[in-house]
């Protein structure tokens, strides 16, 4: 989402009378100046102001003579601290803070006319002259009088320019038109490199409005606004080809504005958010608005009740638009957009009586117990002031790194033996980390009981030991996993997705090695009888030579899944019911979704079409049932469920339209969905009639003003 | 209103009058209450007479706000005609000291700066700050005017204070709360309250915290908050929102553990800040005070009246009748319409303070600030006349409580000073006949009067929780109830065995034997045992006791939202069980109701409840007052857009 927050006005804008005599109105610019909350304003006339934006409040302010003319706005020299500005094309004005007195100041004159000065930060400021030529201001200060080159030709007139950092470059992108022709220009003013590209005009004959643009990875994203209301987006790469053939620029339409509009600006603001400005015919009033690009959608829209200039600047996420007689500073903010935000989710953290916080406070002594070697600084650990049941665990660690794995398991339930909560969890960690370290060392030791017994006792955290999930995804232990989504409270989403792929993905031979408790979910989770026979006979088909059948595994999964809705339609179970069960331990965890999105973008097309099948089937039998929450100890929720097709749908879903072997699916969870929406949209109506009917619950007693009622009291 | 530890009572009320008004009020000096209204008069009250003192036009217009200094020394007024005028405070009455240097446009709000010789005025579009000792203005902050569809709309600042810091707080029509810096004048910061007006504000006495009302109702604390833990930079931030008013939250106050809020919607409610109770139990319940704690309803036994008090007026009316019988939970039809009998206006300016009827409907007294009113009614089939007694006899100080005697004899009428007079009532004609005097003299007015039914016994009661009781028939001082922690909220003597049933502010109940002059063993048993603890976080206080001849061992009582039938023979609950149990009740069998009961008979089908009492018939008779219907007679509210309308 993106929304505009609160406006203000930062100044009133008083317009000279030559300003007015030239019939220029609205500014020149709008600036940075240095600092995050500071601007420097250039009027329309001879003023130029500088602004700090939160205080509203001018601190400085320099006019150029009665009869001069400002041509190009004031930028801020991040490197000298420096105002340049120009004034009546040529002259050149460079000052401080400090100067008072405006006529003092450094003045140079130049032999050529100015079209701008750009200024970035960390890089000297250049001049773009009229005739397209860039120099650096200190070059240009060194000689002033020096010969200017013209790169436009003949009647072209630069209309919009700007500047970008690329890889730590400057380079200028600027427009020019020939009527009716419009050029793009890119310059490195360094390597004076020039290319210009043709700008193809617009279908329907309409003129170009504004531009604006971004750099990102070299690549210049250039957005047009055209009077017939068309946004249109170009992509120019900067790679440094030699050509220097007129290519003509693709563009392709991004936006259709409701109405045409004569004049307007046009404003990034972000990846997917633009800002515009557009008198508004219909309602006689200027509006601004933001559109999300991704999704064609209007976020936020603000109408001005009298004239803006159509002029709009951006600053530090802030807006600026001439407005009447003075300059309006709007706040944004942009979100990252996606489709599941806006669904809205609940999460059930049932979990909040196992969480398990370190007392930071009471280790503050004893900084280096958590890592993987801590007996090598057995002074540390004494001089904590512990009583022995502190350092009775720590103690055994180095045992732990050397006994052999048979005797580990004593050693864990002497350890764990300690009554002491915050001892206790500092030894359980110790311990595990411990553990976790020697599994790395020897590829062969692998203790999983001591890790269930540490897991089971309800101390340990992911950020305890934080390479426990790794270990066990590499060692393909899904019920060692299943325990740690059950215990960990803090477990983040780059693991959640990693614990959902391994479950996605692990064979069926090891799921059915594994111990796992699916008394709970057998009570929903119908499998289709054939299809265990099947996997019976795949599992007893023997692997040759490294070979596998194409059918095993996953891929299996997927085949037998195609031919199983087309056959039985959703009835059974698209995974296994051991698999079942490890997927339910993934949906139960707590997650954040701008967090988890990036990560489910990684699933491959197989695992997410499964896993969506899953859900889908999930969702249907708590449509079967009118239930709000599936039996078994987890207590799966719908809500839960809906949470996870959104968000697998939101971040796959490119994939999911693109995979053929996706669409049934897909399809038939579109029709589903649809259905499901009509029934609601039906029960809603009921809803709304029966809502009246509290208010006839109590007829008699309400209107009435006067009774006699007979009352006992025992 | 007296906000103690545990509980919110309205104890005395000062009557109101069509020719003043009151815009705002302060406590100044020694407790010293002043008041100032649109008329252009400052008032103070006698608060033991509860009537004017004295008043004095300030020469001003319309005054806006009256606020003391700091010290308590010196009143400041702000008046229409931009003039602030200061008056020094004597211990007799005020003294008008000097003005301001006077501004163009009304000044519609002052506070005093805590420690310096300075007033922040705010009026229309700007705030000024004013040096008291020269009486010059030294500062003026201009406010943004909002452009709404194109037009200037004016700014008006509805409340100011000063922070010991120097800064000044302010909110204004805009909606906004703003900080300035008073020595240069500049905006430090803004925050958007509400869309509406930010009506009113207030500052807590460390400066940690303050209050805004805001013509939508809620009420939003903010407060000077560490930036970061450990650091010593302090910010202001918006920390709780409430919402419990309907209408304009008109008047804000900061006490040192509570937000208390006075609405348009009538209501004053007093919300406790959890950070500052030790207890997180009951002292920390929002209380809510809605009606006044006091009956503005009498009636009369025996003949089936009621009289209902309003401001301005009484209305008499005659219930209506039944001829059927039903179980418990029937509406029976009614078969004869109540009936409005008389309406009395007041004569007047003055409102009506209090007022009462006989037991047989015959005598109507009532009385404002400064006159007592006794009216004779004659019934004679379906006609009513009245005729008013024309010469009262003067009393020394003013009535605050009337009483008729149970034969409706004499009048009591309760005054200041613990004085009781007793008028002698014949056909037609008063006459003063003594007065009963406290043994002691007290400083405090008489607040409550109840009469034994046999006519010999007078109960008075008084604010500071003093009990006197007289024979009336030796005109004698009897004894004094033991005294109390809590005021007294209501009280009678019962018919048959002549206890006096007290019923406290904490919500204690007590029977004192007056021949035995000591507490009933009951009554000891109760204060050993204990209440029911829900009986004792109850919100409002007992405002009505009686008794069923019947069944001498019955008390009936109510408060706003409940009525009690307290059977002494059963046992008290304790707190392991339900108080309101009826429910349960019903649905048990005879014999385990007689096993489950206690003596605490409950019910809250009717509320929220003005006044009940037993009519001699038997039957009882008890008037709800709808919050709907107050609410309907205030002008509407600010629409707000809730949520899925």
């Amino acid at each position: 989402m993106a929304a505009l927050c609160e406006a203000f006005t930062l100044c009133s804008l008083l317009y000279s009378d030559d300003a007015k005599r030239q019939q220029q109105d609205g500014l020149q610019g709008v600036e940075g100046a240095g600092e995050r909350d500071s601007v420097l304003v250039t009027d329309g006339g001879r003023t130029v102001t500088l602004y700090k934006v939160s205080d509203r409040r001018p601190l400085g302010s320099w006019a150029v003579r009665q009869g001069q003319r400002i041509t190009s706005p004031a930028v801020y020299n991040h490197r000298s601290g420096e105002y340049v500005l120009v004034h009546d094309e040529k002259v050149l004005r460079v000052w401080k803070d400090d100067d008072v007195n405006f006529d003092k100041v450094f003045k140079a004159t130049l032999s050529t006319d100015v079209c701008r000065v750009h200024s970035l930060p960390d890089a000297e400021p250049f001049i773009l002259f009229r005739g397209g030529a860039v120099r650096y201001l200190d070059a240009m200060l060194a000689d002033p009088q020096q010969e200017i080159e013209t790169v436009v030709t003949e009647d072209e007139k630069i209309v919009w320019s700007k500047a970008f950092m690329d890889d730590e470059q400057p380079m200028l992108i600027f427009i020019t038109e020939k009527h009716p022709d419009w050029f793009v220009y890119t310059r490195h003013p360094a390597f004076s490199t020039c290319e210009r590209w043709r700008l193809p005009p617009a279908a329907d004959c309409s003129k170009v409005l504004d531009f604006s643009a971004v750099i990102k990875n070299k690549m210049v994203s250039m957005v047009l606004l055209y009077s017939s209301g068309h946004v249109c987006q170009s992509e120019i790469l900067l790679a440094s080809s030699e050509q220097n053939v007129e290519a003509e620029l693709l563009v392709s339409p991004l936006l259709q504005l409701p109405e045409p509009a004569d004049t307007g600006a046009l404003i990034i603001l972000d990846d997917s958010y633009i800002a515009t400005l557009t008198p508004s015919p219909a309602r006689k009033k200027d509006c601004l608005c933001i559109w999300n690009t991704s999704f064609q959608t209007l976020q936020d829209c603000k109408e001005f009740a009298q004239k803006t200039w159509t002029q709009l600047w951006t600053y530090d996420s802030k807006l600026f638009i001439p407005h009447a007689n003075s300059l309006l500073v709007l706040r944004y903010a942009c979100q990252q957009s996606c489709l599941a935000s806006a669904l809205g989710k609940g999460k059930e953290t049932q979990k909040s009586e196992a969480v398990s916080i370190m007392n930071w406070g009471e280790l503050i002594g004893s900084p280096k117990q958590s890592e993987p070697t801590p007996a090598k600084n057995p002074h540390s650990v004494k001089e904590t002031p512990s009583s022995s049941e502190m350092s009775f665990p720590l103690e055994i660690l180095p045992d732990i790194q050397m006994a052999p794995e048979s005797q580990i398991p004593s050693l864990v339930q002497r350890a764990s033996m300690s009554r002491d909560l915050v001892h206790l969890q500092v030894a359980i960690s110790s311990i595990a980390q411990g553990l976790i370290t020697r599994c790395k060392k020897e590829p062969k030791f692998y203790p999983q009981s001591s890790f269930i017994k540490l897991l089971e006792s309800g101390t340990l955290s992911y950020s305890l030991c934080p390479d426990l999930i790794t270990l066990c995804v590499e060692k393909q232990d899904v019920q060692l996993l299943q325990l740690c989504l059950e215990q960990f409270v803090d477990l983040p989403e780059d693991m959640l997705c990693l614990c959902l792929k391994t479950f996605l993905s692990v064979g069926e031979a090891i799921l059915s090695k594994a111990n796992l408790n699916t008394k709970s979910a057998a009570s929903y989770i119908e499998e289709d009888e054939r299809r265990k026979k099947a996997m019976k006979m795949e599992t007893a088909r023997p692997v040759q030579n490294g070979f596998s059948h194409p059918i095993v595994d996953n891929c299996g999964v997927q085949v037998l899944n195609k031919r199983r809705i087309h056959k039985t339609g959703g009835q059974f179970s698209p995974v296994t019911i051991r698999r079942a069960v490890l997927l339910n331990s993934v949906l139960t965890c707590p997650f954040s979704e701008t967090f988890l999105l990036p990560h489910l973008k990684d699933l491959a097309s197989d695992q997410a079409i499964l896993f969506l099948d899953y859900l889908f089937y999930l969702y249907k039998k708590c449509n079967d049932n009118f239930v709000l929450s599936l039996p078994g100890q987890e207590r799966l929720s719908v809500m839960q469920v809906l949470d996870w097709l959104n968000i697998i749908l939101d971040a796959n879903f490119t994939v999911l339209v693109l995979t053929p072997e996706a669409k049934n699916l897909v399809r038939s969870l579109q029709k589903y969905m649809k259905s499901q929406m009509s029934f609601f949209s039906e029960l809603n109506k009921v809803e709304g009639s029966l809502a009246e009917i509290p208010k006839f619950r109590k007829p008699t007693q309400s209107c009435n003003r006067y009774s006699i009622e007979v009352l006992t009291l025992y | 209103m007296a906000c103690r530890q545990y509980f919110v009572l309205v104890v005395q009320i000062i009557p109101g009058d069509d020719r003043r008004s009151t815009e705002s009020i302060c406590w100044a000096g020694e407790e010293r209450l002043f008041s100032a209204g649109l008329n252009g008069e400052i008032i103070e009250y006698d608060l033991e007479k509860l009537c004017v003192k004295y008043s004095l036009d300030a020469y001003g217009g319309p005054i806006w706000g009256i606020v003391p200094n700091p010290s308590g020394t010196q009143l400041a007024v702000c008046c229409d005609d931009g003039s602030v005028k200061l008056f020094s405070i004597t211990p007799e009455n005020i003294v008008f000291e000097k003005s301001l240097d006077r501004q163009k446009d009304r000044i519609l709000c002052l506070a005093w700066h805590p420690s310096r010789p300075q007033i922040v005025t705010g009026s229309v579009n700007a705030i000024r700050a004013f040096n008291v000792s020269s009486g010059h203005l030294f500062q003026t902050l201009k406010m943004d005017r909002p452009l709404i569809s194109g037009k200037k709309r004016d700014c008006i600042v509805w409340s100011v204070a000063v922070l010991s810091c120097g800064e000044i707080v302010s909110t204004d029509s805009t909606g906004k709360l703003r900080f300035w810096e008073l020595e240069r004048g500049t905006l430090i910061r803004s925050f958007n309250v509400t869309n509406s007006d930010a009506l009113c504000l207030a500052v807590s006495k460390e400066e940690d915290s303050l209050v805004v009302g805001t013509a939508e109702g809620t009420i939003l604390q903010f407060q000077h908050l560490d930036v970061q833990a450990g650091k010593e930079t302090k910010e202001w931030f918006r920390t709780r929102p409430f919402r419990y008013h309907t209408h304009d939250v008109k008047s804000v106050a900061h006490s040192s553990t509570a937000l208390i809020s006075g609405g348009f919607d009538g209501q004053i409610i007093c919300r406790p800040l959890m950070e500052k109770m030790e207890t997180k139990t009951y002292e920390a319940v929002l209380r809510k005070i809605m009606f006044p704690h006091r009956h503005l309803v009498s009636c009369a036994q025996a003949s089936r009246l009621l009289l209902f008090q309003f401001p301005k007026h009484l209305e008499l009316w005659r219930l209506g009748q039944t001829n059927e019988s039903g179980v418990d939970g029937d509406v029976l039809n009614v078969s004869q319409d109540p009936e409005l009998l008389l309406k009395l206006k007041s004569k007047g300016s003055e409102c009506i303070r209090c007022s009462t009827i006989s037991r047989c409907g015959s005598w109507v007294s009532y009385t404002t600030s400064s006159r007592l009113f006794l009216y004779r009614l004659h019934y004679e089939n379906q006609n009513i006349s009245i005729s008013r007694v024309p010469k009262m006899p003067p009393l020394q100080t003013a009535a605050l409580q009337l009483l008729f005697s149970w034969d409706a004899k004499q009048l009591y009428v309760g005054s200041q000073g613990g004085l009781v007079y007793v008028l002698e009532l014949s056909d037609g004609a008063c006459q003063h006949s003594y007065t009963l005097e406290p043994p002691s003299a007290s400083p405090h007015s008489v607040h409550l009067l109840t009469a034994s039914s046999d006519g010999s016994l007078l109960a008075a009661a008084f604010v500071d929780s003093h009990i006197d009781i007289y024979n009336v028939k030796t005109q004698k001082y009897v004894c004094s109830v033991p005294q109390y922690s809590s005021p007294p909220t209501a009280m009678s003597i019962c018919p048959s065995t002549e206890n006096l049933v007290i019923a406290h502010a904490d919500q204690q109940i007590l029977e004192f034997n007056i021949a035995e002059k000591q507490y009933t063993h009951w009554s000891r048993k109760v204060l050993q045992h204990g209440l029911h603890r829900d009986w004792l976080e109850r919100d409002t206080p007992i405002t009505g006791i009686t008794f069923n001849p019947s069944k001498p061992e019955h008390i009936l009582m109510h408060d706003n939202y409940m009525f009690c039938v307290l059977d002494k023979s059963l046992p008290l609950p304790n707190d392991k069980t339900s108080l309101t149990n009826q429910r349960s009740l019903k649905s048990l069998s005879e014999k385990m109701r007689r096993s489950c009961a206690h003596a605490f008979k409950i019910t809250r089908e009717y509320k929220p409840l003005l006044f009940m009492d037993l009519l001699d018939d038997g039957e009882l008779v008890m008037v709800e007052r709808p919050l709907v219907d107050i609410l309907s007679q205030l002008p509407p509210p600010i629409k707000l857009k809730k949520f899925g309308t």
